[in-house]
């Protein structure tokens, strides 16, 4: 049976009366005229009357027709091959391969729809014409980025019902398109295989992207030819099918990361990003979004990327609860959806707390040995670093819980406990040693460095030890203050006063 | 006999008719006038004998082939030296009420303003000229004469006419030829819708009789080129019945069937050696009339 693609249309049919109509109301239609030589008519009428008749018949057919032409035309019927299968000359049944391009670049969204849409739209269609009109012929389906057949030869059957439903899910690989090895590896197959029919149509379904289809080199449409001339020409025919677009906008996040080490609750964590413009128009106003699980934080637009140039962007944001926490960084509105987020992890910690073990606590204001380095972690206004430096003495180190600590700083401690430190580093802890005066470097080398075999990874040279001895311990020399500078703090300079000349 | 489709003059061609006089004079006046030899001049005399030149015989009836050949002078005698008698038959039968579109008048009209134009041109040089009014019937006969009150009374007959009549029937112009006895100059004024043999008959008796026939066959110009595209009822003319039909597919058949009845209507009047002119309604009548004569003329000074 012929089918229509516009079989609604075919109700018009009845339009073929309306030439009949008119003649019928024509017919009704006439002028009268009294005429003298009524002889030569109705002899020319004699003569001419089965001639005319069959004139008006034939034109009446005609005009018939030529309506029913018109609807049929508009109804667009379309030749099933079951019905030119009666033709002289035409073949059996045919194998059809189709080989689908799921690189990346297929997902790229163009007219309302990804040119991977269109191709699997594409392989519904071929599978529901072999459904209803050829049913002798058989279907294969290979996907660019796997090895194997997604769907062996199969005639139109329930197995290709439960594969159409299969690929309702797919989606485009990450990987690019390598065109001659999956065309040599498809080609290997479909000639490989015994029961198949003579005749294989190989259908090509891609966006012909530059980067598969003529390489860098150039070198792939040559190799290409190379392969399909290899196949026997007779029974192997080619389809390349280009369901892409010719749209070349595309925009990328190429890097998304903290511009700093640690996140914490409340203070705020800076983020790098970079966009890169890959397509050949300069893009302008591209929106980023930063989503955080909780919310959705629109960026700043950036005014304008030059094609093929990639721009930096810096924001800062403050998480507002601690945990492990997910951040997405997405392109608002980009035709190809691959590149367009990237996702970051992030351990945002509640505080830090830190224990200062000050082995020359004295008293008065910047006269202990941890002052300095408990101002810095900790400043004194508003401006919150999120570490929490707890001060003790090297007596009361032993009774400290240093599980509950993220790192240790000893300063200036004549000596320590180095088992007790040991496990701690062993488990992860953090541990700053800060040399002074009172430091017992021998006991320091024996129980934290000890051969190598202690917490600490280095040990101590003497040489610096007497430099350090030099400097008499009533006058002492302190160092040129280093600026510490953070954005709520900036105007607060403050030096470092703990270890002497050793601490820089 | 009660005719369904009687068909009696309409008003205004009456009136148009009865002013035939005034239009034969003004149609005829200006072109012969300083004309001095006349289209239908001397037809009938006939010549009879010669006899010897007297004293007193005018010269240009002296026969100078005569003389050449035997050096005496002899004067042509002729038989009957009257005037010439002329007889306009005139068509009055329902075909001739026809007027297409493009048509000056109806054929009826036209062939009364030709048979007027000729009486008057007749009368004007003294010849007798007489009137006979036919459909399958002689419905009307004048006698000829050359007053000049005739012209009048031709008129009054033309215009005062009921066409109905069929002269389609046959008879009646053989019948006609038959009556008309006395030798002279027959103008048969028509559209010849009548069967074919009548009118070969006819054209014979006439011959016979040495009458000096002139057939003037007045045709519709959409009888001649049947240019009708729409549908049409063709209502027929004369008792014939109607026919409905698309004029398109008929026409070249049609003017097949025309070309062949007004081949074999020359034919006819060759063979009889009788004039033939064709007239067609879209021209005045004024211009084919004179065309007419001029021609005539023309003929009479090349060489009869």
């Amino acid at each position: 049976m012929p089918t229509f693609l516009n079989g609604g249309v075919l109700g018009a049919l009845a339009l073929v009366g309306l030439p009949i109509a008119i003649h019928l109301l024509n017919r009704r239609r006439f002028k009268v005229v009294r005429w003298g030589a009524m002889e030569f008519l109705l002899a020319a009428n004699k003569k001419n009357r089965k001639r005319v008749r069959l004139e008006h018949f034939l034109v009446l057919l005609l005009r018939c027709l030529a309506m029913a032409l018109i609807v049929f035309l508009v109804a667009r019927p379309v030749a099933t091959s079951g019905a030119l299968n009666y033709l002289p000359g035409a073949r059996e049944s045919v194998e059809r391969v189709i080989l689908l391009d799921d690189s990346g670049s297929m997902g790229y969204a163009a007219a309302r729809s990804t040119a991977f849409a269109r191709a699997k739209g594409l392989i519904r269609r071929i599978a529901q014409d072999m459904r209803s009109a050829r049913s002798s012929d058989l279907l294969s389906v290979y996907r660019g980025s796997k090895e194997q057949a997604d769907l062996p030869p199969s005639p139109p059957n329930e197995r290709m019902g439960e594969f159409l439903t299969q690929l309702e899910d797919w989606a485009p690989s990450e990987a690019s398109f390598d065109a001659v090895g999956a065309l040599k590896r498809v080609l290997g197959r479909v000639l490989a295989g015994e029961d198949a029919p003579q005749r294989k149509v190989i259908y090509l379904l891609t966006d012909l992207r530059q980067r598969d289809w003529i390489g860098d080199q150039g070198l792939l449409p040559k190799a290409l030819a190379q392969v399909m001339r290899a196949a026997p020409k007779d029974d192997v025919a080619f389809l390349i099918v280009d369901v892409g677009s010719s749209e070349r906008r595309n925009l990328g996040i190429t890097q998304f990361a903290p511009g700093e080490k640690l996140a914490m609750e409340g203070v705020p964590l800076q983020l790098v990003a970079k966009v890169k413009n890959h397509g050949t128009q300069t893009a302008v106003d591209v929106q980023l979004v930063l989503e955080t699980g909780e919310s959705r934080v629109p960026w700043p637009p950036i005014a304008s990327i030059p094609p093929g140039e990639e721009v930096e962007v810096r924001h800062r944001y403050t998480f507002t609860s601690a945990g492990v926490r997910q951040l997405v960084l997405r392109l608002a509105e980009d035709p190809l959806a691959l590149d367009d987020a990237r996702a970051l992890a992030l351990d945002v910690r509640e505080r830090l707390k830190v224990l200062l073990v000050d082995g020359d606590p004295r008293p008065g204001p910047l006269q202990a040995e941890t002052a300095m380095l408990q101002l810095a972690l900790a400043p004194a206004d508003d401006s919150a670093s999120g570490v929490e430096p707890d001060v003790v003495t090297p007596t009361e180190l032993p009774g400290a819980e240093l599980r509950s600590y993220q790192a240790v700083f000893l300063c200036n401690v004549e000596a320590v406990d180095a088992s007790a430190l040991r496990t701690y580093v062993e488990r992860g802890g953090g541990l700053a040693v800060f040399l002074g005066d009172a430091v017992d470097l021998e006991a320091y080398r024996r129980d934290l460095y000890q051969g190598g075999q202690g917490s600490c990874p280095a040990t101590w040279a003497s040489a610096s030890r007497t430099r350090a001895s030099t400097t008499p311990r009533g006058s002492r020399s302190r160092p040129r203050p280093t600026p510490w500078r953070r954005p709520s703090a900036a105007n607060t300079t403050r030096s470092c006063a703990t270890c002497g000349a050793r601490c820089a | 006999m009660a005719n369904p489709t009687r068909t009696v003059l309409p008003d205004d061609v009456r009136d148009r008719i009865a002013r035939l006089e005034v239009q034969a004079v003004s149609l005829v006046e200006g072109l012969i006038s300083g004309m001095h030899k006349s289209p239908f001049h001397g037809f009938s005399v006939e010549f009879a004998q010669h006899r010897e030149y007297t004293w007193g015989d005018e010269l240009k009836h002296v026969d100078w082939k005569v003389f050449g050949r035997t050096d005496r002078f002899y004067v042509k005698q002729y038989e009957e030296e009257t005037n010439l008698q002329a007889m306009c038959l005139v068509d009055q039968s329902e075909s001739m009420l026809y007027r297409g579109e493009r048509a000056q008048a109806s054929k009826y009209e036209y062939a009364a303003t030709i048979a007027a134009a000729i009486a008057f041109v007749l009368i004007r040089q003294q010849d007798s000229v007489g009137l006979t009014l036919f459909d399958e019937e002689v419905q009307a006969r004048i006698a000829p004469t050359a007053h000049p009150r005739q012209l009048r009374t031709m008129a009054h007959a033309l215009s005062h006419v009921e066409l109905h009549g069929e002269s389609k029937r046959a008879g009646v112009l053989p019948r006609l030829a038959e009556e008309l006895r006395r030798r002279g100059l027959v103008f048969v004024i028509s559209d010849l819708f009548v069967p074919l043999d009548d009118f070969v008959t006819a054209l014979r008796h006439l011959r016979h009789r040495r009458h000096e026939v002139v057939v003037l066959h007045v045709l519709d110009p959409d009888e001649l080129d049947f240019p009708f595209q729409d549908n049409t009822r063709f209502e027929g003319l004369e008792n014939l019945p109607h026919l409905m039909s698309d004029p398109r597919s008929l026409r070249d058949a049609y003017l097949e069937e025309v070309r062949t009845f007004l081949g074999e209507v020359e034919r006819a009047c060759t063979d009889a050696r009788v004039d033939y002119v064709r007239f067609d309604t879209s021209v005045a009548p004024a211009v084919s009339i004179s065309q007419y004569l001029r021609m005539r003329l023309k003929r009479r000074k090349g060489g009869r």
